[in-house]
């Protein structure tokens, strides 16, 4: 039973940095209906700016988070204005494409600027793991659970209390009306891929607390699994995006523990085509017709 | 029909360039350098031509070989087997005579399909897998194998008193793979039980699932068959669970040291190494000190040495066979007896050299120190 | 000697130009062992995008697991050949036949649940799929496991015991199967099979109510993607000697859609070149290894800001459109000679007239406990012209979309010509004879007017694929017969002129009558016409009224409308039902129509309809 809840708990954590990522996922695809393949580079642009600000400059963690965080927002706005912009009226597999150029550039750009080998990343928080009754729970664990919790909570709220949210809301439904309604679509958009890439900033930071290894295609992995887990959740619902992100990350822990490490993700995948041929649109989606 | 047209393009440009490639000189002799160069494990690569081009450039100062100059020619695989390939077919009409390579075992693989073809010699420092020499009486190499090391490392465990250890393995990679089969079998007959043994799947990030159901059978160590860029990852993730224990690596594990940050979790991994630069033979000192003068730094990937070896191996043969005729190289690098910098050379049926382990481990610094010799 | 062996034998003549070109070189030694290991990479690369241009391109469905395909074929026949003590010379091609079977079978597996999905959610699937393939490579066995399959007979190496006769025997043998694939993949594209596939891109939804059967279609294209990939797995396998899962991965199967893409989705020629020049590219650029993958990265990008629909679209390249020049050379001076031209039969229907045609009883439907249509009665006469009329929302199009199997009825039923067929998907029951148009036009917009009709009498032709890939005398023959009506229904619209305009670029009012031309090349007894004038002018409207009456007269169909100019209602229909709230209020000629009380409450609101009515 404790070794249940500790691969439980194993299985929240990965979950929540999944959760968090595919939140940019979700989002942007509710509004341009655009996979945003380089959203997982964003994660490694994200962990090198830590890596920098911690061992080249030796400035302290919160200044790196910041860093990631605004370095991350900054790439992905430029990403999205120079990229994906121009293409918002060319067919949905242009943009597609594009994601995936650009996604080769980052990983590309990166492997010129600090070469194939992963550099390490150095322990931020030094803390014995919490033992409680035989279930432990190590303390970025614990952290990055509750950062996600409360980041996702905040992300709801604005979503549905602000006005900008409203923006958002109104542009994911339809964006040529929402322009009518005197909403800047535009600023929107970049607001989507700000508050997406500033989420995927804080992930790459957490993700690296977890697993310190910064390296140029880092971010493809988690990329892919998180994108994997906004589709399972119902893609472009961001309620989804946080439920799909959980239940892939204890579905890969779980299965690892319990039925086989090495078809995880053959079981992972599984799930996932199980999940949208009974519900094609993931598990909070809503069943939508082409109107006839 | 421009697709046609397009294809003719091709032809015409890569007949420029196959009539550019003769120009170069008559009187060297010319041997191939494949493997990877770049990538995740292009390090070891590097390693390896560090080790070759520097016995080559002490070996053309003395003369060269058969009174010619020697000349490298390497090519990058990028790790992958089809590449591997596609650098034999490149180099092979260039008057290569020999070839020393590849650096991982699968494309080593690939590479002694396309040499036992023509039946050139090859010689890898670091394919450490049984199956590359099998039945290819052309590829050799100077490295000890994986059942090799893995039964080195069960023993040693033994010697320690370890009664209970556990395995984490990656079985999308031979190497990984090969080194538990050979470890399980091994640890079996000494009676050291192994009380889990979890497999991770290729580029996995994620090790908690597994390190908790290892910290669950309570394992006195863990044996740890990868490279060393996993490993760091396993290592942080381990601590970060409270797994306290020691854990054994082989040799893939000897860079470890370049990816941790923390550097103290180093003094809790053994591994087992082709070459320790704190040994004493006399062209060991001599190599280690050639090594520093000409790169400003000391060899700590052991393939450097190995490397070298498989060089001084490949151009004494030719010396002794007195031709670059493929099958009399081949022949004498069969009757090689030579005392390399990694040890004595001498190649058995299956052309693996007969050669010693050395164990290592780390300081809280990171400098590996060399703990035991182990011989065959 | 018939129009099309000509421009195929000038086909021929370049391909074998082409060939004859390289052996010599290689013959001759200028190009080494090394450029022909190249050229057989290019000739596998240009089967595996091919081939996923076929998903991707003509069939318009993202696929990003087609390594997965691929890697099934390279282990399926290196086992074989490894396995099997036959003469390499024939136990290669059979491995490949057996590669590329099993291929198929998986594609078919994989395409039966994921069809259910459409764009990204079935791109997502082929991704999954593709990974699970090559998970279970890794943990089996048989295919062994991490380390891969080694010692594969490498094939330049083992057709002769001469180095070279070898190596030219392995480029003559993998550049055959690719320009065999190839032109299969054209002959295929280029038949009513080919359109079916095209007219699933272009609008799914009208490509059903055309008589395609879509699921099938999208079935068949599938399997044959997948069928292929096998043959050029199994090829890559005895090219590189080693298979190990990981060459299969992910970023393999974005490989091969960025070439497609770059090329251009649904041009197949296309893909040849951008094989050809991603293949050959970082060859030549091996010095700046480095920079090669950023500069193909930023031209990635280049290229889709600034030619989206890639190199050259859907567009082929010159040589076909030479061929097609030279088929209207060849049929002008031929024509006459030509032996056999098989029409596609005449209306096939009895004279049906004393009874209805099409009736429905208590016909209804609801959504999830809200009733959006219920107790329609409505019925049909032969040659009869019928309106449907009601406010917005009335339920018009809900009972259109009942009548065509677009929705499935939850009560009552509909007989056509004597027989149910509700519960019929919408292709068959357009084969059994209903056809409509649609409010918001769907036309297969880049496919030409010609075309368009062409994919209608796709019901009604007989050859199989495997006679389109050959191209044999009844795929010909059919294929011209269906040419001869397409233009003859065209020319009753006075559009022949347009036969080649792509859909999407025609006027408004010429598509509205395409769409239409388009209902009645499916041979319809019923045609069923939603919104016909909606966005027309008084002068065009009134035209549509004399082609409405046009087409009853010379097509023998009874015609079902659904229309609010009320002018063009009362002007054509001899009957009219009005519908309110999913249900038939009042029916009748147009004269009781325009006085029944009810229906003018149902148009104007209680109180004004009592003013009215006393006016009156």
């Amino acid at each position: 039973m404790n070794l249940f809840l500790n691969q439980l708990i194993n299985g929240l954590h990965v979950g929540s940095i999944y959760a968090l990522i595919a939140l940019g996922y979700t989002m942007v695809y509710g509004i341009v209906k655009l996979i945003n393949f380089a959203h997982g580079d964003i994660i490694m642009v994200g962990a090198y700016t830590a890596v920098i600000v911690l061992m080249t400059l030796g400035w302290s963690a919160p200044v790196a988070l910041l860093a990631a965080v605004v370095v991350c927002v900054i790439f992905g706005v430029l990403i999205e204005r120079i990229a994906y912009k121009p293409l918002r009226n060319s067919p949905r597999i242009s943009s597609l494409i594009t994601a995936i150029g650009v996604s080769m550039l980052l990983q590309n750009a990166a492997l010129l600027i600090f070469g194939a080998q992963p550099q390490p990343f150095p322990t931020v928080l030094n803390i014995e793991p919490i033992k409680l009754n035989g279930i432990q729970i190590s303390f970025v664990t614990l952290l990055t659970v509750g950062i996600s919790a409360v980041l996702m909570i905040l992300l709801q709220g604005f979503v549905i209390g602000s006005k900008a949210g409203k923006a958002m809301r109104a542009a994911s439904e339809d964006y040529t009306t929402a322009q009518l309604m005197g909403i800047n679509v535009n600023t929107t958009i970049t607001l989507t891929f700000a508050i997406g890439c500033a989420l995927a900033g804080i992930g790459s930071f957490l993700f690296c607390m977890a697993y310190p290894a910064v390296s140029p295609t880092m971010g493809s992995l988690p990329g892919l699994k998180a994108f994997i887990a906004a589709v399972l959740g119902g893609i472009g619902i961001i309620p989804g995006a946080m439920l799909g992100g959980f239940v892939m990350g204890v579905a890969e822990s779980l299965t690892k523990a319990y039925i086989s490490t090495t078809m995880s993700d053959a079981v992972v995948y599984g799930i996932l085509i199980l999940v949208l041929l009974v519900k094609p649109t993931g598990l909070l989606g809503k069943t939508t017709s082409e109107k006839v | 029909m421009k697709k046609r047209s397009i294809l003719s393009m091709l032809v015409v440009i890569a007949l420029i360039i196959s009539a550019a490639l003769p120009v170069l000189a008559e009187d060297v002799i010319k041997i191939g350098g494949i493997g990877v160069l770049s990538g995740k494990y292009g390090m070891y690569g590097l390693a390896v031509r560090e080790g070759v081009d520097l016995y080559v450039k002490q070996i053309n100062e003395k003369g060269g070989v058969l009174g010619k100059q020697v000349q490298i020619l390497w090519e990058d695989t990028q790790g992958n087997a089809s590449e591997a390939i596609n650098a034999y077919l490149k180099l092979s009409d260039m008057d290569v005579v020999g070839y020393i390579g590849a650096v991982l075992s699968g494309e080593s693989k690939a590479l002694a399909e396309v040499t036992a073809e023509d039946g050139v010699p090859q010689i890898s420092p670091s394919a450490t897998d049984y199956d590359v020499t099998t039945g290819r009486p052309n590829v050799f190499r100077t490295c000890f194998l994986d059942p090799f090391q893995a039964k080195a490392v069960a023993e040693y465990m033994a010697a320690e008193g370890i009664k209970k250890v556990a395995v984490l393995y990656d079985n999308a990679t031979d190497y990984s793979n090969g080194l538990y089969e050979a470890f399980k079998a091994k640890s079996e007959e000494l009676g050291v039980e192994i009380v889990a043994a979890e497999a991770a799947a290729y580029g996995d990030t994620d090790y908690k699932t597994q390190l908790t159901t290892i910290q669950n059978a309570k394992p006195e160590a863990v044996f740890l068959p990868y490279y060393g860029a996993d490993a760091a990852l396993i290592l942080a993730q381990a601590k970060e669970l409270g797994l306290d224990v020691n854990f054994y690596g082989a040799d893939g594990i000897a860079d470890i040291v370049d990816y941790v940050a923390d550097k103290s979790v180093l003094t809790k991994v053994v591994y087992t190494d082709h070459f320790s630069t704190d040994a004493q033979s006399e062209i060991a000192v001599n190599f280690v000190k050639a090594f520093e003068a000409e790169y400003g730094k000391a060899p700590t990937i052991s393939f450097s040495a190995t490397g070298y070896d498989a060089a001084v191996v490949l151009l004494a043969a030719i010396e002794a066979a007195g031709s670059t005729d493929a099958k009399a190289i081949v022949d004498a690098i069969k009757a090689t007896n030579l005392t390399a910098v990694s040890g004595n050379i001498t190649f058995d049926d299956h052309n693996d050299p007969i050669k010693s382990i050395f164990f290592q481990t780390f300081d809280g610094e990171g400098n590996k120190f060399f703990l035991k010799q182990v011989d065959p | 000697m018939n129009k099309k062996t000509k421009s195929l034998s000038l086909n021929l003549l370049a391909t074998l130009a082409l060939y004859l070109l390289i052996t010599v070189l290689i013959a001759s030694g200028a190009i080494n062992n090394y450029l022909a290991n190249i050229i057989i990479t290019i000739c596998i690369t240009i089967i595996m995008t091919s081939s996923l241009n076929v998903t991707t391109g003509l069939l318009g469905q993202l696929a990003l697991g087609h390594a997965g395909f691929m890697a099934i074929g390279a282990y399926v026949s290196a086992l074989f050949t490894k396995s099997v003590a036959l003469d390499f010379g024939l136990s290669l091609p059979l491995s490949l036949l057996v590669g590329g079977l099993v291929a198929a079978l998986f594609g078919m597996l994989i395409g039966i649940p994921a069809l259910r999905l459409e764009g990204d959610y079935l791109a997502i699937i082929t991704l999954g799929f593709g990974e699970i393939i090559r998970v279970i490579i890794v943990n089996l066995d048989i295919t062994g496991g991490p380390r891969g399959l080694t010692r594969i007979t490498r094939m330049s190496r083992a057709f002769s015991d001469d180095r070279l006769l070898s190596s030219i025997i392995a480029f003559t043998f993998v550049f055959t199967i690719t320009a065999l694939i190839i032109a299969s993949i054209f002959t295929l594209g280029r038949s009513r099979h080919g359109r079916a596939i095209i007219s699933i891109r272009e609008n799914a939804i009208a490509a059903e109510a055309t008589g395609i059967p879509t699921t099938r279609y999208k079935l068949l294209a599938f399997t044959v993607a997948a069928f292929y990939a096998g043959i050029a797995g199994g090829l890559f396998a005895h090219q590189t000697s080693i298979i190990e899962s990981r060459m299969f991965d992910f970023n393999k199967s974005i490989e091969y859609l960025v070439m497609v893409v770059l090329g251009g989705m649904g041009s197949i020629t296309g893909s040849i070149i951008s094989s050809i020049v991603l293949v050959s590219l970082p060859e030549l650029l091996r010095g700046m290894d480095k920079y090669r993958l950023i500069i193909y990265s930023v031209l990635l990008i280049m290229m889709m800001l600034f030619r989206p629909s890639g190199l050259l679209g859907t567009r082929e390249f010159s040589m076909i459109r030479l061929w097609e020049r030279l088929e209207v050379l060849w049929k002008r001076i031929f024509r006459r000679h030509e032996a056999q031209t098989k029409m596609p039969f005449q209306p096939r229907y009895d004279v049906w007239d004393d009874k209805p045609v099409l009736e429905t009883h208590s016909l209804g439907i609801s959504f999830g406990g809200l009733t959006a249509a219920e107790k329609i009665d409505i019925c049909l006469m032969n040659d009869e012209i019928v309106g449907l009329i009601g406010p917005n929302g009335a339920g018009k199009t809900t009972v259109f979309n009942l009548l065509t199997g677009v929705y499935t009825p939850t009560e009552g039923q509909v007989i056509l010509l004597g027989n149910p067929i509700q519960g019929k998907m919408t292709h068959q029951i357009t084969a059994d004879g209903i056809a409509r148009t649609f409010q918001n036009i769907r036309l297969f917009k880049s496919l030409s007017a010609l075309d368009n009709i062409k994919v209608a009498f796709h019901s009604r032709m007989q050859y199989s694929p495997i006679s389109a890939i050959i191209r044999d005398a009844k795929c010909q023959s059919e294929e011209r017969g269906i040419d001869i009506r397409a233009r003859e229904l065209l020319r009753v619209f006075e559009m022949e002129a347009q036969a080649d305009v792509p859909a999407g670029s025609l006027p408004y009012g010429q598509q509205r009558k395409l769409e239409i031309c388009r209902a009645l090349a499916s041979n319809p007894k019923v045609l069923l016409l939603d919104e016909p004038a909606a966005g027309m002018n008084p002068s065009e409207t009134a035209e549509l009224m004399q082609t409405i009456k046009t087409i009853r007269s010379q097509f023998s169909v009874a015609i079902l409308l659904i229309e609010h100019d009320m002018k063009l209602v009362m002007g054509i229909c001899e009957r009219i039902y009005v519908l309110n709230y999913g249900r038939v209020i009042a029916h009748g000629t147009p004269e009781e129509i325009r006085n029944n009380k009810e229906v003018i409450t149902a148009y104007l609101g209680q109180d004004q309809a009592h003013t009215e009515a006393s006016h009156a």
